[in-house]
């Protein structure tokens, strides 16, 4: 933390300055949120570090949205904190400059063209109205830019949103269910631009209950179920920690099993064919004990647990 | 760690530099500008400047010996013009920030401006809309007034600017209530409803009530001029009795017109307005500023 940093309990730090290593993270710590009786989020802590792009994974109804929307001071928290480099979103004078925000699908005023939103918004982030045509352009709107955005698709309110997020150039990109609407061509055209965003060394915060999207696109993963988190990391440690198999189909299958029990490979199982299904090794090992052993190998391949399992044994409250 | 921990900004960091004020005002401009009901709402005021218009002239088409009185109607005329086309600045401040919350653009407005901007601008704004609703009436009134009447006496230019002015000063404040009621009651329908329904029945009942079985001594009915339609009413009806110069009938009529007992002058009764005015905005901030949007 640089000299800046505001010390807790000490005196208040009047200056928005942002402590250097700050830029570009979200700081969630013990967050919660009570609506009425309802636990909507309970003690939440996880981080979103810059140059990343971090999937916040949960079934409907886990309190992702209301998460995303403590993070953007839209929604008060009950108890803990969520800051955005460093202080809390209504403390940054611009905010629109730090951080762009899609959420619930939130085009405009159902008879404003969308170059009129924009130019709205243009105005009160304080960006060149030559940055609405740019960010038109960027999304594809440019066409439909003077159409009243209450005649719009799903798809359109979506890039329209996404093209106001981006008005101020924020460090930070927060997204709640982007891929909602969006053909396939959409996703896979946001997908990338998303990890590009991150390649710059900005960082995104995406959620979803699309987990294959997440998968393509998120190096950190923040899983929360029932407004709990129930994992807070890289994407690949939680796939490391997931015991994969090798599908392996020999000349020989019994006499391949009892070579890789002897090395201590002892969950073989046989399957269908004549295949082999041996559980934590990689298809190196499993192919060098078929070569020591002197049998032939006619096919084999390595399989991947996927995210979705991986998923749902964390919401089945399984330990990853 | 809570909430309470963690160090908040000082008032003058809260506050913001005034580039930032201007910035999301010039966004709320953007934002009236760009869809129509500003001037949708136009429509009332001509139709109540011409009715009022009409009304008046044909009252002293009527009346035998009326064109010596005809100044005081016309502007008796204008004021209570006036009167309904604030309650018209009312419902544009009340629909355009419930709107906000009605069409979800609550939401990008606080993502780009801090709350007390978002605010703060739509109270300028609406102030800005409804005096010009008032300007607009007090310009069309004597012009359709004087045109109907032909060659007839016509208020003093006096008269009518000052007429005008207070207008135009009643006309924003209700603007910037109606800013404050459609922040408090974010239902577009419900804060429209009740700006208008206050206005047109909710404020004489009251006032009815207040005054009930009495001879303008009580408290109560006293307090019946303090009441914010009634202020700003009384503020608008001055300028008629005034010019109708009865002395001590002036008074009767004054409450008579305004529908309160016992009225202080017309500079006290638009400090009224601007304290309720001032008092709803505050509540608006307060209230608005901590909810949650969801």
């Amino acid at each position: 933390m640089a000299a800046h940093a505001p010390t807790i309990g000490g005196p208040t730090v009047q200056s928005t300055h942002t402590p250097d290593g700050n830029v570009g993270r979200i700081t969630v710590e013990g967050l919660g949120k009570q609506f009425g009786p309802v636990d909507a989020v309970r003690d939440l802590s996880f981080t979103v570090e810059p140059g990343s792009v971090t999937g916040f994974l949960g079934p409907n109804g886990s309190g992702k949205t209301t998460t995303l929307r403590m993070i953007l001071g839209l929604v008060g928290p009950s108890t803990g904190t969520a800051l955005v480099e460093g202080i809390p979103f209504a403390a940054h004078c611009s905010p629109g400059r730090v951080i762009g925000a899609v959420l619930e699908v939130q085009g405009g005023h159902p008879k404003r063209t969308a170059r009129a939103h924009l130019r709205a918004a243009a105005a009160a982030i304080e960006v060149p109205d030559s940055r609405v045509e740019e960010v038109l352009a960027l999304v594809g709107l440019t066409d439909a830019a003077d159409r009243a955005v209450g005649g719009y698709s799903l798809g359109m309110n979506q890039r329209l949103a996404l093209a106001a997020a981006l008005l101020g150039d924020p460090r930070i990109l927060v997204l709640d269910e982007p891929g909602n609407g969006l053909d396939p061509d959409g996703i896979a055209w946001l997908r990338a631009f998303l990890q590009s965003f991150a390649a710059s060394g900005r960082s995104v915060l995406v959620s979803s209950h699309q987990l294959a999207e997440i998968e393509l696109t998120a190096q950190r993963l923040v899983v929360i179920d029932h407004g709990r988190c129930r994992f807070d990391g890289p994407i690949d440690a939680l796939r490391e920690s997931q015991s994969g198999r090798v599908l392996v189909r020999p000349a020989d299958p019994a006499k391949l099993a009892e070579a890789l029990v002897a090395e201590g490979l002892t969950e073989v199982d046989a399957v269908d064919d004549g295949w082999l299904a041996v559980a934590g090794a990689d298809a190196v090992r499993v192919g060098d004990v078929a070569l020591a052993a002197g049998i032939a190998v006619y096919g084999m391949t390595e399989e991947r647990v996927g995210l979705e399992q991986m998923f749902l044994r964390l919401l089945a409250g399984e330990n990853v | 760690m809570s909430t309470a921990e963690v160090p908040g900004p000082g008032l003058l960091a809260r506050i913001g530099p005034g580039h930032r004020w201007r910035a999301v005002l010039r966004s709320e401009v953007r934002k009236t500008t760009s869809v129509r009901m500003y001037w949708l709402l136009l429509i009332p005021i001509v139709v109540l400047a011409l009715a009022m218009s009409l009304f008046g002239s044909l009252i002293t088409l009527l009346v035998p010996g009326a064109t010596e009185t005809s100044p005081v109607l016309l502007l008796a005329g204008l004021a209570s013009t006036l009167s309904a086309v604030s309650i018209v600045g009312g419902a544009f401040g009340a629909l355009a920030s419930s709107g906000e919350y009605r069409h979800r653009t609550v939401t990008q407005a606080f993502l780009t401006g801090s709350r007390g901007q978002v605010l703060g601008s739509k109270v300028v704004v609406a102030a800005g809309v409804a005096a010009a609703y008032g300007l607009l009436t007090a310009l069309l009134g004597p012009l359709l007034g004087g045109a109907v009447l032909g060659g007839q006496t016509l208020p003093g230019a006096g008269e009518l600017l000052s007429l005008g002015l207070v207008g135009m000063l009643v006309c924003a404040l209700w603007g910037v209530l109606g800013v404050a009621v459609g922040t408090l009651v974010p239902n577009q329908a419900g804060a429209v409803a009740l700006v208008v329904g206050y206005s047109l029945v909710g404020e004489n009942v009251l006032a009815g009530v207040m005054r009930v079985g009495d001879d303008n001594g009580s408290v109560f009915a006293r307090l019946t001029s303090f009441l914010p339609g009634n202020a700003g009413d009384i503020a608008l009806y001055e300028s008629p009795v005034n010019a109708a110069g009865q002395g001590a009938d002036g008074t009767q009529i004054l409450e008579f017109l305004a529908g309160v007992s016992s009225p202080p002058p017309g500079w006290v009764a638009l400090l009224v307005l601007l304290a309720w005015t001032a008092a709803a905005v505050a509540l608006a901030a307060v209230v608005g500023g901590r909810r949650d949007i969801t």
